[in-house]
Parts: structure tokens; sequence; C-alpha cells
């Protein structure tokens, strides 16, 4: 399969090709325009493997992971594009999709079963994901296995975009490995989540990794906008 | 840090501003749970209760009577046996003699009982309770057995006093005897001197340096033995007084009277609540400093002290329209986009 450099021209046409009717639309409006300007804004170059990381948990990196994906796999209907859960602490994808949590990841990893019997398919034709898979005692040792860039590179061939679904920086050292075996890592940071004092952790655990940049995620103020007038915020 | 202390109320509201509502609500429920008590009073005229000045402390040498005796009284009631005593003849004595009724009498007095000071000599003794039976009661003993302790320390100081003064006395005589002696002495060996004070006075005697002194020691003997005596002749009639009348220390001005209704005090109606209000406050504040404190997350851009570039912004995204139920609407919601059932939607079907 070819693949083209994902630019903002490249974005631009195909966007304007795709929107059809058989489109499915976006519950949030806003979030639709919002990831696809975010992956339009990674226009330096042709990422085709990326991870998405955060500090700690809860600060927003499965749903940023499925909102580039989905919005990639939207605007280009001739891109594969596949997410990777890695969290195999805190696997959703199962449950959110509602469907067998196995096989997946770690069943890949354990050589169970090969890469593409774990891919699960989405209503989006060019999408699709690979779940965490079974629950294993020791994750952390899988992932470290060498076996997972080989697991990574298997789905660069096939997929035109990886996009990896990686556990929190600061609580899973592993992460730091994971971020080295893809081309680019984006850090979500989350407003009232993440630590500032961390971030600077996360940051240097990644230091051997292409990170790319921050996400700044749920930056709504809990203050009134009147009351931030009133103390000119 | 403006915009950190808003950010903390505005996120934790609800608890910052629950201690400012909730301690003065319930606060004002309390008093007015309390039921209205009767107020008994009683004015009594007190006096400074002392023999010997030399024993009483510089703070209290220049206080009025009635400042003194209201902290002997509020002191004594303090002690076991005083509170004992005064509640023993009234409806409360039932209660000093288990250890537990005992302490609870001690806090009916912190709570109920006041004495006080109106101008240098007059005390007010209070006590309210639910009965009027029990106020009036209780502050009729109190008085009493004020009265009486004075009466005793009165006693007990004038004969300590008596004693003393005595004993001042005797060594004043015995000191004037051998004053008197000397100079005797001294005039029998000095027949000029003698004369001396014969004819022309006791002043010119004086002209002699060693006449002079031991006339001084002798007149200085002899008044150091005046004042013992007269100390010790007020000291033996105080006595007899006392021993006459208990009514030397404290004179009841104003026999006890009760409120006709009962009440609930002013000071609890209006200082309770209001304390409970700064209370409320001090809390809320402290509460929300210390939600501000604990806060270390990144809440705004310049918090993002870091070289790596910002990607973008991500809005907290408005789900409520959306009706999904369980945590995380924003991802499910996504979700759907690629074909995961949204949970609310589907069970509204």
């Amino acid at each position: 399969m070819t693949t083209t450099p994902l630019t903002r021209d490249r974005i631009a046409t195909t966007d304007h090709r795709d929107r059809g009717e058989g489109r499915q639309a976006w519950p949030i409006p806003d979030a639709e325009e919002l990831f696809r300007s975010l992956y339009t804004g990674f226009d330096s170059g042709p990422a085709t493997s990326l991870a998405v990381c955060s500090s700690v948990n809860g600060e927003g990196k499965t749903t940023t992971s499925l909102g580039i994906a989905i919005a990639i796999a939207q605007d280009l209907p001739d891109r594969r594009v596949v997410v990777v859960e890695t969290d195999l602490w805190r696997a959703v994808f199962a449950k959110d999709f509602e469907f067998s949590p196995s096989p997946g990841l770690a069943d890949v990893l354990l050589d169970r079963v090969p890469v593409s019997s774990a891919l699960r398919p989405t209503r989006l034709d060019n999408l699709t994901l690979l779940p965490a898979g079974s629950h294993i005692a020791n994750p952390q040792r899988l992932l470290r296995s060498s076996r997972m860039p080989e697991v990574i590179d298997a789905l660069r061939r096939t997929h035109d975009v990886v996009v990896v679904d990686t556990p929190a920086v600061l609580t899973h050292s592993e992460v730091a490995l994971l971020a080295r075996m893809v081309e680019e890592v984006i850090l979500v940071v989350r407003f009232g989540v993440t630590p500032a004092r961390q971030l600077n952790d996360a940051l240097a655990r990644l230091r051997g990794a292409n990170v790319r940049g921050i996400l700044v995620n749920d930056t709504k103020s809990s203050v009134p906008e009147l009351v931030r007038q009133i103390a000119r915020l | 840090m403006i915009e950190r202390v808003l950010e903390a109320f505005f996120r934790h509201w609800v608890l910052v501003l629950l201690p400012l509502f909730a301690v003065p609500i319930d606060v004002t429920a309390w008093v007015f749970s309390t039921p209205p008590q009767y107020e008994a009073q009683a004015g009594v005229w007190v006096e400074r209760a002392t023999y010997l000045s030399s024993s009483t402390d510089e703070l209290t040498r220049y206080l009025p009577p009635a400042s003194v005796q209201r902290g002997r009284l509020m002191e004594l009631l303090q002690t076991r046996s005083f509170a004992n005593a005064v509640v023993s003849g009234t409806p409360l004595g039932d209660q000093a003699k288990t250890p537990e009724g005992a302490a609870e009498i001690d806090q009916i007095f912190a709570r109920d009982f006041d004495a006080v000071q109106s101008g240098d000599h007059f005390l007010v003794i209070r006590f309210r309770s639910v009965d009027s039976a029990t106020a009036v009661s209780v502050v009729n003993s109190v008085v009493d057995q004020f009265r009486s302790r004075l009466s005793d320390d009165r006693r007990v100081q004038a004969q300590l006093a008596i004693s003393f003064y005595q004993s001042l006395l005797n060594d004043s005589q015995t000191a004037l005897n051998a004053a008197r002696t000397e100079l005797s002495k001294y005039l029998s060996n000095n027949p000029r001197v003698a004369q001396t004070l014969t004819q022309n006075g006791i002043e010119v005697a004086r002209l002699d340096p060693q006449f002079a002194e031991l006339q001084g020691r002798v007149d200085t003997a002899s008044r150091d033995a005046d004042n013992a005596r007269s100390s010790l002749q007020a000291a033996q009639l105080d006595v007899s007084a006392a021993n006459k009348s208990d009514a030397l220390g404290l004179q009841i001005v104003d026999p006890t009277s009760v409120s006709a209704t009962p009440s609930r005090q002013l000071k609890k109606l209006l200082a309770y609540p209001i304390a409970g209000l700064l209370a409320g406050l001090v809390l809320s504040a402290g509460l929300l400093a210390l939600f501000t404190l604990l806060d270390h997350s990144v809440r705004s851009m310049e918090d993002l002290a870091t070289d790596a570039p910002i990607l973008g912004i991500i809005p907290r995204f408005e789900t409520r329209s959306l009706r999904v139920t369980g945590a995380h609407p924003t991802r499910r919601a996504l979700a759907s986009v690629a074909g995961a059932p949204l949970p609310g939607k589907r069970r509204a079907s």
C-alpha cells in the first residue's frame, strides 16, 4: 500500500472529497474539527506511528488516541488506521466497544494468536482496534519483551497510521520503551489533574523518544466567565 | 494566585461553603433547642477581708473588693468541696453524689452561674435553671456558703493575727525593757548626763551621743510595742465580732429574686449564632486555603514550564446534551463514531 504524507494540503483535498452523506456524524460537533486540526497540525512530517502518553492516569490519553484515529480514518478513507491499547492494566476498548477482551495485544505478545486475528473492525472500514487482550499477571514483562517492537513493526507494515495508547508514564516505566518504538510521541496534559512537577518528570522519562509536543486537555476553567471578567483573569 | 484560589473555590464550592452555612445553622438550632430558663439573682455588698496586709499580693492590693471577692467566689466554685456544699441543700444535691453527677455540676456552674461586679463593693450573683425553685435555691446557697466561707476565713485570719501581734507585742516589750535597762545603766554610770537631764530636760541631754542613741532605742521599742498592742486589740475585737455575726465580710443588699417567665439568654440568642458564623467563616477559609495549597496541578499555560511545544488545546466538551450515562462520556461519545454503543441512548431505546 502506498502512503502519502499527512500534510495540510492532503487533508484539505480529502476532507473536501469525503464530506458526503455516508459520513458518520460526531456526537460532539466541536470535537470533530478539533481533532482534525490536531492531526493537520502534525504536518512537519509523515508520522505513521504515534504514541499518546500522559504523566498520570485520567488525563485523556485514550480519548485523544481515539479522537485522532477517528478523525484520520474519516478524512482519509484510503488510509488504514489502527489504535493499539497498550495499557494492559486499565483496558477500556473491550468495554467501550462491547466486544470480547481477548484475543488482544497480550495474547499476540504471548504468541497465542497472530496480530491479524486480534484486530477488531469498527464501523469505519479503515479503522481497526487492537484491544489489550486477556488479563495476565505481569503485563510489564510483556511490554518490555522483544515481541512488542515486532508487533508494532507488523502493524506499521499493514497500516498507514499506528496510534499507540499507552499507560501513564510515571506509573509504568515501560512507556519510555514504547515511546522509542514509534516515530512521534504526544504528551497529554489535563488542566486540574496533571501535577506541574510531574509533567517535567514525565518529559524527563521520555527523553530518548521523539516528543512532538504537549496536548493540553480539558482547559475549561471552573471559574464562571463573569467572575473571570470581574477578577480580570 | 487569585486564579488558583478561585479555581479551588468553584471546583469545591459545596465543600467550601458547607461550614459557612452549616455551623451557624447548627448553632442556632442548638440555641433554640435548649429550653428557656429562669434567672435568679441576688446583690451582695462585700468587703476586703484582710488583716495581714503584707500577706496580700501586689495585684489584689489595688483591686476593688468586689473584684477580689468575685475572683475568690469563682475560684471556690471550681473546687469540688465548695460546689458540693453549695448544691447540698438544693434540688441539684442528689446529682453531686456520683462522680458523673459531680462533673455535670461543674459544667452547670460553668454554664449557668455568673457573678458580675457592679461597682467597688457590689456583686450581683446569678444562676439560670429551667426550674425557678432551683435557680433561687442555688443563688441563696451560694450566698450563704460564700458568706460562711468569708466569715471562717476572717476568723482564721484574725486568730493568726492575734497570735502574730501577741508575739510581736512580747518581742517589742522585751526590747523596750532591755533598752530601758541599758539607758538606766548609762545614766547611773554618767551622773553628769543624769544631772543635765534633770536640770535642762531631755533635748539638752540628747547632745550626748551615747544618751541620744539609747534614748532613741527606747522610743522605737516603745512605739513598736504600742502598735502591736493596738493591732492585737483590733484583731481581738474582730474575732469577737466574727463570733457573734457572719455579716462582716458580706452583706445581702438585694435579696434573691427570680424572673417571672423563663427566657433564653440574649447572649445565647445573639452571640452564639454570630460566633458560629465566624467559626464557619474560618473553617470555610481554612478549607479553601487547604484546597488551594494542595492543588499542584497545571492550571494555566504559565504552569507548563517546559520547552516542549504546545500542539493544541482541547476544551472541555459539553456532553450533557448527549445523555451518555456512566463514566468517561467524552471518550464514549467519540468511540460511538467508530461504532461503540452509547450506553445512555441504548437504554433509552
